[in-house]
């Protein structure tokens, strides 16, 4: 009698955990809202798990014909509701009550800060997680740690002096990136030295502040802004110098996604281009 | 006190004030560096063109806000009062966000200007009887459908440019173009201020109403709208310049009438320096509390402005 | 010098019944004219027309042989002042001595002084209206009959030859409506003078020739005591009058 009990427990149980099992096993409708995470899903080989994007998803290419679910910060809640997915994935940014609304119809809602290295690290073992894709999650953990030890290594090994950057994310008001945000970190990289130490963030900052630091490149993130033609930039050494570098993609730079390695890697070859000729970056340190 | 005495007093302020500019900032310059190799400093450069931007700026706005207040009859009335913000806001956003700012600096400005002088003469031809009380909701009306649409521009739009129309529209005397938006922005103040003492008797007689008005020879519709369509310009080009700045138009205002009577030929000049000085100082202040950060003048303005006049309210509502 | 209307036609904005149909007069100098009416008659309204502020849908008023609205503004007014029943309170308060010299004209435009002839003027029309004390005084700060006294003042400084006014006593004493109508019958001669007024003994006591408005109409025009009696009020106003004689002066008091 004992016996026949436990079987039944243990078919109950294995019942039990096949339901979970099956549960467990990954969601077949992602919702992405964050252009980077949309780009890492799609790196780890799980574009076909992609039901919808944000407004700013834009690559790779292919994610263009998925339908749109909303904006970084508002996804589209009845949209969103009416694809039934299993999962929405986002920045912190979403409203919270958005999220619960989500939640209370079954669907699981991540939001997580996806704004540096770190963040990137935790979203790719997440996503491994998440989607079941637990191998390509580790390669790509070991490709970053490989990518950034690399570039440490080129920096710790060069006997160049770093450049003095300033980035412009915007230009009226002068809008730029601080000591801990994503283009600081990616322009260490790339040998490059933010002028900006004691502002977080993305802050408005003066001019005056900009001609005393006197950076010897502007790093131009101000997409489509014209810099040649700001009267009160001209008396900025590097503007007049054409020291402006304008990054081939810079929504490589900006977002915290697979490709960020290689637009570190195209900066610095093209600042390397840029003060080829030029002392300041091929002197040897003092 | 005599009208000369009083317009000495100010221009002595605004002088001060205007020095300050020059020498006070983020950096510490001393008075030897001013002059490198021959040539002016470009620090010291750009706080004289940022000085001047915002004596122009905070001179305009001061006397749109007299002109408004007196034609309006209303204390609360300011410069942006009749589409002027709401136009300008939407012509700086679609400036950027439909990508017309890569044709060079100028063409956010010139966007700004374009969207506020239409949106006030949408406000003049869409309200038939020009009645203050009427010209006031036909503004509000056509600057909250301008705000709508702005709003729809902001929802359809990448972030990083949404937040520089943000940016935008918070307002700042730091990137103004000396000879392209500088010097034009001075020829109509001075422009506007001649005009204007000319017609400071039709401006008094216009605050008993267009009726009394009418009957004491000013011909009350027609100068209504000359006013408002003059004091909205001045408006409109200093929005395009430097943004939306709140406070100044409506507070400097203030400030001189009640402590100058309400001649407008005797108080115009004083309005127009005092705004001046508010915005100079506002602007210094907004310099040296952060080095590196650059702090929105229109919340500096508004920071000291909302006090100072508080304090101003309640004395001479004890006195009288 | 005169004013004339001629069959003006008006409805207010929004309104279909016209509040003016047909109404015609004249204004000279020689006599004091008074136009009487039941509140919401158009008193104000008719004074807003004669004085070209606003247009009637038909009909015509001359200023002196010339449509009303053609004047430049600066040459009507001095042909023509109106003293408003209501002037709106200005945002920042004016002296006594500032409001009235806003109703010169030919004041210096961009100084705002006044030539000799100028001051003496504004001197002569304070001490007309009893002023001359309170010259420093904020309008702020005046009793309602006093503001009413400084408009009225404002409007006779630059000597006009035709002057409408509307209700000029409603906020004045006995003795100050005495002053006044005084006063008007003084200028009577070389002014021509419309009192809009409901006040039936002030008509009585200072015009020469009365109206009544009514329906958009002129009811009865012609001499006061013709005018003025128990038969003709009872229509207009819809409620009997007496009649009586004060030693000579005639008096008359809604029953």
């Amino acid at each position: 009698m004992r016996s026949l009990f436990n079987l039944v427990l243990f078919l109950a149980l294995l019942c039990l955990t096949g339901c979970s099992d099956e549960q467990k096993s990954a969601p077949d409708g992602v919702v992405s809202l964050s252009p980077a995470l949309t780009e890492l899903i799609c790196h780890l080989g799980q574009e076909d798990r992609l039901i919808a994007r944000s407004t700013a998803c834009d690559c790779p290419e292919s994610v263009k014909k998925l339908p749109v679910a909303g904006n970084f910060a508002e996804p589209e809640l009845e949209r969103i509701l009416a694809m039934k997915p299993a999962l929405v994935v986002s920045n912190e940014f979403v409203n919270p009550k958005d999220a619960d609304a989500l939640r209370q119809a079954g669907i699981a809602v991540e939001l997580h800060p996806c704004d540096d290295f770190d963040d990137y690290r935790e979203w790719v073992a997440l996503m491994g997680k998440l989607l079941d894709c637990p191998r390509e999650a580790e390669s790509e953990l070991k490709r970053t740690a490989e990518r950034i030890a690399g570039f440490e290594v080129e920096l710790k090994s060069s006997e160049k002096k770093p450049l003095r950057a300033l980035y412009v994310i915007w230009d009226s008001p002068l809008l730029t990136a601080g000591a801990d945000s994503l283009p600081d970190a990616v322009g260490h990289l790339a040998g490059l030295d933010n002028i900006v130490k004691t502002e977080k963030g993305y802050p408005s900052i003066s001019l005056e502040f900009v001609l005393k630091e006197d950076p010897d490149v502007i790093v131009w993130f101000a997409h489509g802004k014209d810099w040649k033609s700001n009267p009160s930039w001209s008396g900025i050494r590097s503007i007049r110098e054409g020291h402006v570098l304008i990054p081939r993609d810079d929504s490589a730079l900006l977002r915290p996604g697979p490709r960020i390695f290689d637009g570190i890697r195209d900066l610095k070859s093209d600042l390397e281009t840029m003060f080829a000729d030029k002392e300041s970056y091929g002197a040897a340190q003092p | 006190m005599k009208t000369a005495r009083i317009i000495l007093i100010y221009l002595a302020a605004a002088l001060a004030a205007a020095a300050c500019g020059v020498l006070f900032g983020a950096a510490r310059i001393p008075l030897s560096e001013f002059i490198q190799d021959g040539a002016l400093n470009p620090i010291v450069e750009l706080r004289i063109v940022r000085t001047a931007a915002a004596a122009v700026v905070g001179a305009s706005l001061a006397v749109s806000g007299l002109i408004f207040q007196a034609v309006l009859r209303n204390s609360l009335a300011e410069p942006y009062l009749l589409g002027v913000s709401g136009g300008a806001g939407l012509g700086a956003a679609g400036a950027i966000l439909l990508g017309f700012s890569a044709w060079g600096f100028m063409s956010v400005p010139l966007f700004a200007l374009l969207g506020a002088v239409t949106a006030n003469l949408l406000v003049l031809a869409a309200v038939r009887r020009r009645t203050a009380e009427e010209l006031l909701l036909g503004g509000v009306m056509i600057g909250t459908l301008a705000s709508s649409l702005l709003m729809v521009l902001i929802t359809f739009s990448h972030s990083r440019d949404m937040a520089g129309v943000v940016w935008w529209m918070l307002g700042s005397v730091q990137n103004v173009d000396p000879a392209r938006q500088l010097a034009p922005a001075a020829v109509l103040l001075c422009a506007a201020t001649v005009f204007l003492l000319f017609r400071a008797g039709d401006v008094d007689l216009l605050t008993f109403g267009p009726e009394y008005a009418w009957n004491h020879g000013v011909n009350a519709p027609l100068m209504t709208v000359v006013l408002l369509a003059l004091a909205s310009l001045l408006a409109a080009v200093t929005v395009s310049m430097a943004g939306i700045i709140g406070f100044c138009g409506l507070v400097v205002p203030h400030i001189v009438r009640r402590l100058h009577g309400g001649s407008h030929r005797k108080i115009l000049i004083p309005a127009a320096l005092a705004g001046a000085v508010f915005l100079m100082l506002a602007d210094i202040l907004g310099r040296v509390v952060s080095p590196v950060r650059e702090l929105p003048v229109g919340m500096v303005t508004a920071a000291v402005g909302c006090p100072v006049f508080l304090w101003l309210l309640n004395r001479s509502r004890a006195g009288s | 010098m005169k004013l004339t209307a001629e069959q003006l036609v008006y409805t207010h904005p929004g309104s279909r019944e016209p509040l003016m149909n047909g109404v015609s007069l004249e204004i000279a100098p020689g006599r004091i004219a008074a136009l009487l009416g039941r509140n919401g008659s158009g008193k104000s309204t008719l004074v807003r027309l004669l004085s070209g502020y606003l247009n009637p849908d038909s009909g015509t008023v001359m200023l002196d042989g010339r449509p009303v609205s053609e004047w430049s503004p600066a040459e009507r007014v001095r042909r023509l002042a109106v003293v408003q029943q209501h002037v709106a309170v200005p945002l920042t308060d004016y002296t006594v001595r500032e409001t009235v010299a806003m109703g010169l004209t030919g004041v210096s435009r961009l100084s705002g002084s006044l030539s000799p002839e100028q001051s003496e003027r504004l001197n002569h029309t304070l001490e007309l209206l009893d002023l001359t004390d309170l010259s420093g005084r904020l309008c702020g700060t005046l009793s309602g009959g006093e503001r009413q006294r400084v408009f009225t003042a404002a409007a006779l400084v630059r000597s006009p030859g035709l002057l409408l006014l509307d209700e000029p006593t409603s906020a004045a004493d006995p003795a100050v409506t005495r002053k006044i109508v005084s006063l008007l019958r003084r200028l009577a001669p070389e002014v021509g003078i419309l009192v809009v007024t409901h006040d039936l003994q002030l008509a009585l006591d200072c015009a020469g020739y009365v109206m009544l408005l009514h329906d958009g109409r002129i009811a009865a025009a012609g001499n006061p005591s013709d005018v003025l009696t128990p038969e003709t009020l009872l229509p207009v106003y819809g409620c009997p009058f007496r009649r009586f004689d004060c030693g000579g002066r005639p008096v008359i008091l809604p029953e």
